[in-house]
């Protein structure tokens, strides 16, 4: 089951226009910073559409502010890789799924310690491939170098990466497949350039909806009702 | 010569705006190699389109094995073509045609064809 976890939808209106390109390439499902009302809802196509939070704020106190208002209306939170002091504090905090490499930004780079931190938190490193679509020549050569440096940082730790389109109209989409390949131009080989696009997504999505059930107080924790199934 | 092993792939060009004719897609897929891996990717990698509708998009293109992770990326890191954004999706590789068949078939299905 492939979602693609960013997808820029500015008016209500755009949604059927991607839903119905996420179905043609085969998404199972998108996420949108689009205010749905609810975590998830349902297209008419079928294809589910999660709510994506983006923290944008500056200072740490502002980040942690901004997760505890939107972690329990969203499916996806993601910090943007920033300073050392966010970053190292979004790998552990398991509010936080995501952390978004911001294109040409060679200020800041995924740390080794930071990755590790987020490998064993299940926070992944989340490429946007926008910045290779849009862009050639020499502007989209640092975008690469940016984003192969942050991915072997990342394989290196185990920490996972997830490939988004980043598309703001239905046209900048990618198929999975499509994805995997420009994995494969990031560095991502084998089983890493199937887990970006298939497994990652769909299990960071599952993950939080079933925390957002409420059966799942806290990490380590749930609820099983009698006669339940335990997952 | 050496002879080399080629790699057939069938895949969809999505697009909007108006149809994407064969040399158009041709010559934005060999400079999309080009901008990548450069001058001798392109050499080596004996692209050539086999088959292409460009009413539907649906296409096969050929290509050296070893060149086959590098057309492939190209190709789908291609944005537009002529006046048309495009998204190109890689939907079946094999080492023949007729290995290909199959899934055109359903393709063609899906696309109304």
């Amino acid at each position: 089951m492939s979602i693609d976890l960013c997808i820029r939808i500015d008016r209500p209106e755009s949604l059927p226009g991607f839903a119905a390109m996420a179905k043609t390439l085969g998404f199972a499902g998108l996420a949108t910073s689009l205010d749905l009302g609810s975590p998830s809802i349902v297209a008419e196509n079928g294809i589910v559409v999660y709510r994506r939070a983006e923290l944008n704020g500056r200072s740490l106190s502002t980040m942690k502010h901004q997760v505890a208002q939107v972690r329990r209306q969203s499916a996806v939170v993601a910090v943007p890789l920033r300073g050392a002091d966010v970053i190292n504090w979004a790998a552990e905090d398991p509010r936080v799924d995501l952390i978004t490499v911001i294109d040409d930004n060679r200020d800041n780079m995924l740390r080794e310690s930071t990755a590790k931190l987020a490998a064993k938190h299940d926070v992944a490193l989340e490429i946007k491939v926008s910045g290779l679509l849009e862009t050639s020549g020499l502007d989209r050569s640092r975008i690469i170098k940016t984003f192969r440096e942050n991915v072997t940082t990342a394989v290196h730790a185990g920490q996972h990466v997830v490939l988004s389109s980043d598309a703001s109209d239905p046209l900048g989409m990618r198929s999975p497949t499509a994805m995997q390949w420009i994995g494969n131009l990031l560095g991502l080989e084998g089983a890493h350039m199937k887990d970006l696009v298939e497994t990652t997504s769909a299990d960071i999505v599952a993950r939080n909806i079933r925390k957002m059930a409420s059966s799942v107080p806290g990490s380590g924790i749930e609820i099983v009702r009698e006669g339940g199934r335990v997952e | 010569m050496r002879s080399q092993r080629k790699r057939h792939v069938l895949f969809v060009v999505h697009r909007a705006g108006p149809p994407v004719n064969e040399k158009q897609l041709s010559q934005a897929l060999r400079r999309s190699i080009l901008m990548l891996y450069g001058e001798t990717a392109v050499a080596d990698s004996r692209f050539y389109l086999d088959k292409y509708d460009e009413a539907t998009g649906i296409g096969i293109l050929q290509c050296t094995s070893e060149s086959l992770s590098n057309v492939l990326t190209a190709a789908c890191v291609i944005s537009s073509v002529g006046e048309s954004r495009v998204s190109f999706d890689p939907k079946l590789t094999s080492g023949t045609i007729k290995g290909l068949a199959a899934g055109q078939a359903s393709l063609n299905n899906l696309y109304l064809v």
